[in-house]
């Protein structure tokens, strides 16, 4: 069915050998955590890199989704948002890319504090899902730009 | 100056020459009129005379330059108009057609105007389609009386 | 003074003039009077040059920098601006502020007092509205317009009559009265709240908002902003003395968040109200009257590239009321929690995480708990896959305080295992003309946690979760730390997702798990354990599918298998297509929680200036209406009337009906927080239809 292992071809393996990752937050601390232990990417701490994800900022909102018959909140939507631009070979290559992702968190007044338990849990989840997306907009803006580039 | 429609006046020009008849003088070609501080530049003009002594006169010129040194500052009154009449009875200066008036450096620009030499009042008229124009500069203002 | 810049001169053109040098100047005649900007024109007019005075009549008109003044008579010295025109109308370039008047004064460059007039911003040929005033100071220096006793009318008719009103010019962040508003509401009656901004300086500023309730009496009500380098905050006070409750109820709200360096982190959460139905009588958003439980805690925050953590103190003012009953929390006074990423070697991934807590509460067991988790893992991440081996020791000791006796303590110690691996298969493929790259992910996770006697122990923070793929590919589905369950089981899932191939944006992702357990469950949350528990969890389905920029959807599904039922189906769907155009829908089945419900929610242009929008969250099990919401927009260019109907539920039997007016005068009132906020609360997407006007 034509499917085969994510870099066993070059075309799809992560196109840059080196990469920093510049930002603060635990999103960039995964991002950061994942490159250092991914075999054929080098990160580097400081000085350049041959590409530079960098994150602009991430936002995190809690909104009632639904209400019960006695009007109490029954479940909130967790909205995570980042923001990151990616240049390669010190060339601007993605200004601004957006991933989002949802959790929904059903809520109960009278757990408070295992519900906050469980919503601080779903929100790391999603800094740890935003590394693939990322890396997956950033691979693929960079090969973009390999491709046009002479 | 108020005084200079007492002061002799002298004409010069290419030639002039005296109409017993009419009682009057007309003379072309390059013609000044001192009388006093003031002196015309004219390329045509006619004097009369009436049985009081005062000099009436009219002429024309591309243009009529018209100068005379104002009484109360040391500033100079310039004119200049296509066409002139000078009443010297009721001290009536009338400049007509692409007329200025410019004392100091306030100007009045218009096709008639009527310059009373005795109040220092000028009056100016447009022609049908045409304007007056008056640009008025502030004079630096004197030490002014200390507050 | 010197280097004082030479005056302008002044031009006079007319048909006839007549002048005294050093005097005056009259001029008859279709008259034009210029200097520098200033043109003014009339039939006559009649220029002393010494007091700089001119005036000027008949017909006047006056035009500077585009602001452009008639009138019968103008007296003004031209200079200092100082003078007065009669019979005047004006038109303001900057603010697009017009209107006439008896009389207006020249006050100085810029200033004008316009004495028993009318003003408007809209444009002319609208005249929609006027602000009528005795006295109407405009200052485009401070860019600030006052108004005494007047009244405003609105299509022919006066609306409202007003001592004093100050407004913004040209909308920047100026003191002002806010757009006020009207409104109808089951609880409160009549309610009419005028809100006044203060802007006291660049980083701090403060709203009054007097709120008038026919059935309750006048609520004062103030918030107070700061904002600085290093820290921001909030302060928001309420009070009145109601009528029907014949008692005085207040609320208070105070937040703070500083970064005193840059590892060192303070925030504050202070909220407290005078009694348990505040909210659902005051609270005019959903999302307030549906707050029980409000925060009253101090944090402390440490984060640095290795170890970060935070010590609060955290307690709750719990709104329990007879038909909404609610558990009061743990207190945390005081609570301190670390974790730490310390690299002993590169390949390893140790993390150690701690907490030490002592939880009080008035009628439940309280005591000191403090736990600690050390853990080792060796993620060996490649392109076509992960493996991730964990080992970690999680010990807990309880030192809880008995009435009666001495304390007890209890201890916890058991090791963690998991094993996390996963690849990555991918495919191009081509649908229509877009290259697209197809991905199809198995996971695995096995977690293995020895059984421990746990019934013994009290429940301070731990909880049961929802069932989700976090909850999944987590080794605990308890949160919260009293609680571990004995675990031998393997989550297996596998996700496949859609990217667009030139740019990696993600189209659809479908993910599909389940796990199965190889032991039985004992642990419970109760003190009674488990004697057998299901050999598999509910299936799980999530869809998540962005189809162009503007059209999402969200299906998330929990099957259970033994009774082949439908334990949870979640649609949810979103349509952005442009600005003002949102459409939301939602239809949720949940047997866990026993709902069932559909919320439809949209705004939508109805062209020549009218927006419609609605919200209608209907459950369908209860067959009630959760929350209805029906608005009409009118955006009329110079002003904007917002209409809206809602009705929420507040308790079983109760609830709240309201109905909003809002009429925002462009230029007039400057746009502040509304009660009308509560529309951006219920429909997601929704965007303001009328933005200040730009000038």
């Amino acid at each position: 069915c034509g499917f085969h292992l994510r870099g066993t071809d070059p075309a799809s393996a992560l196109p840059f050998t080196t990469v920093r990752i510049d930002g603060e937050g635990l999103a960039a601390r995964n991002l950061r955590d994942y490159l250092g232990t991914y075999k054929s990417v080098k990160l580097v701490k400081s000085g350049n890199a041959e590409t530079v994800i960098r994150v602009l900022g991430e936002q995190y909102s809690k909104d009632v989704f639904s209400v019960n018959t006695s009007g109490r909140v029954s479940e909130y939507r967790l909205t995570y948002r980042l923001q990151f631009a990616t240049d390669h070979k010190s060339k601007n290559v993605l200004e601004r890319g957006e991933v989002e992702l949802y959790r929904n968190l059903s809520w109960n007044d009278n757990a408070i504090l295992s519900k906050e338990a469980e919503e601080a849990t779903l929100v790391r989840d999603m800094q740890r899902d935003v590394v693939q997306l990322v890396l997956r907009r950033a691979g693929a803006v960079v090969k973009k730009a390999q491709s046009n580039a002479p | 100056e108020q005084g200079d429609r007492e002061k002799p006046m002298n004409i010069q020009a290419d030639n002039c020459n005296y109409e017993q008849k009419a009682q009057r003088s007309v003379c072309t070609h390059n013609v000044v009129v001192t009388q006093g501080t003031m002196t015309i530049y004219a390329d045509r003009l006619v004097i009369t005379q009436d049985a009081d002594g005062n000099q009436f006169a009219h002429g024309e010129g591309k243009p009529v330059r018209f100068k005379q040194r104002l009484d109360k500052s040391t500033d100079w009154l310039e004119a200049e108009s296509q066409r002139f009449n000078y009443d010297g009875k009721k001290g009536f200066l009338q400049l007509f057609d692409k007329a200025w008036v410019r004392k100091s450096q306030d100007v009045v620009h218009g096709d008639h105007i009527t310059y009373d030499l005795n109040t220092e009042l000028y009056q100016a008229k447009s022609k049908p389609g045409g304007r007056v124009n008056i640009t008025i500069v502030p004079k630096k203002k004197e030490a002014k009386a200390a507050p | 003074n010197p280097g004082e810049k030479p005056e302008p001169p002044t031009f006079i053109q007319s048909d006839e003039a007549s002048a005294r040098e050093g005097e005056f100047a009259e001029a008859r005649g279709n008259v034009v009077v210029t200097r520098e900007k200033l043109k003014v024109e009339g039939d006559w007019a009649h220029y002393t040059i010494q007091d700089d005075r001119l005036r000027a009549g008949d017909k006047v008109t006056m035009n500077k920098d585009g602001d452009v003044l008639t009138g019968t008579k103008l007296d003004m010295l031209v200079e200092p601006r100082k003078g007065d025109l009669l019979d005047p109308t004006f038109q303001m370039a900057k603010g697009a502020a017009r209107g006439d008047a008896v009389k207006l004064l020249f006050e100085g460059p810029d200033r004008y007092a316009i004495k028993q007039g009318r003003m408007t911003t809209c444009a002319p040929g609208n005249n929609d509205w006027y602000l009528h005033s005795s006295t109407l100071d405009l200052d485009y220096n401070a860019n600030r317009g006052q108004a005494w006793n007047g009244w405003v009318e609105f299509k022919g008719t006066p609306i409202f009559y007003y001592p004093w009103l100050d407004f913004s010019l040209d909308h920047s962040r100026k003191s002002g009265f806010l757009a006020p508003s009207l409104g109808m509401n089951s609880k409160n009656g009549l309610q009419v709240q005028t809100p006044y901004y203060l802007n006291l300086a660049p980083n701090y500023d403060a709203t009054i908002y007097p709120r008038y309730m026919s059935r309750r009496g006048m609520m004062v009500g103030g918030e107070f902003r700061y904002l600085d380098l290093d820290y921001t905050g909030v302060f928001r006070a309420e009070g009145i003395q109601d009528r029907i409750d014949d008692k005085s109820r207040t609320s208070v709200l105070f937040q703070h968040a500083q970064k005193i360096n840059p590892n060192l982190g303070l925030s504050l959460n202070i909220q407290k109200v005078s009694d348990n139905n505040y909210f659902s009588d005051f609270g005019e958003r959903l999302s307030v009257s549906s707050q029980s439980n409000l925060p009253r805690e101090g944090t402390l925050t440490y984060s640095q590239e290795t170890w970060n953590g935070f010590m609060r103190w955290q307690r709750y003012q719990t709104l329990s009321t007879l038909t909404n009953p609610v558990d009061k929390p743990y207190d945390r006074m005081p609570q301190f929690y670390f974790t730490g990423q310390p690299q002993i070697k590169p390949w390893l991934a140790t993390n150690i995480s701690g907490e030490l807590t002592d939880f009080n509460h008035p009628d439940k067991i309280s005591g000191l708990r403090s736990w600690a988790y050390p853990s080792m893992a060796l993620p060996y991440n490649e392109s076509w896959g992960f493996i991730t081996p964990k080992v970690g020791v999680h010990a807990t000791s309880y030192n809880l305080h008995q009435t009666n006796a001495a304390n007890a303590n209890y201890t916890r110690t058991l090791p963690i295992a998991s094993l996390d691996s996963g690849l990555f298969f991918e495919r191009e493929l081509k649908i229509g003309n877009g290259n697209f790259l197809q991905t199809f992910e198995p996971r695995a996770y096995y977690v293995y946690i020895p059984y421990r006697k746990q019934s013994n122990l009290p429940i301070f923070d731990s909880g049961e979760t929802d069932l989700s793929f976090t909850q999944l590919f987590s080794e605990n589905q308890y949160s919260g730390q009293d609680r571990i369950n004995d675990a031998n089981q393997v989550t297996l899932a596998v996700t496949s997702r859609l990217f667009e191939s030139d740019n990696g944006i993600e189209r659809l992702n479908v993910t599909v798990g389940q796990r199965l357990y190889f032991a039985n469950q004992r642990v419970t949350l109760t003190t009674t354990e488990n004697t057998e528990s299901p050999s598999r969890s509910d299936w799980l389905l999530t869809v998540g599918a962005r189809f162009w920029k503007d059209l999402s959807a969200n299906y998330g599904m929990q099957y259970n298998q033994a009774d082949s039922s439908l334990r949870r189906s979640d649609l949810t769907m979103t349509w952005r297509p442009g600005d003002y155009r949102t459409l939301n829908l939602r239809y949720s089945i949940n047997r866990i929680s026993d709902t069932r419900s559909a919320d439809i929610s949209g705004q939508w242009p109805m062209g020549n200036g009218w927006y419609a929008l609605g919200r209608y969250n209907y459950s369908i099990k209860d067959s009630r209406a959760l929350e209805t919401l029906g608005g009409v927009e009118y955006n009329a260019g110079c002003w904007a009337l917002r209409l809206a109907a809602q009705r929420y539920v507040t308790s079983v039997t109760d609830t709240t009906t309201s109905f909003f007016a809002l009429l925002q005068l462009g230029g007039i009132a400057g746009i502040g927080s509304n009660p009308l906020d509560t529309i951006r609360q219920s429909i997601p997407g929704y965007s303001n239809t009328y933005a200040p006007p730009r000038f």
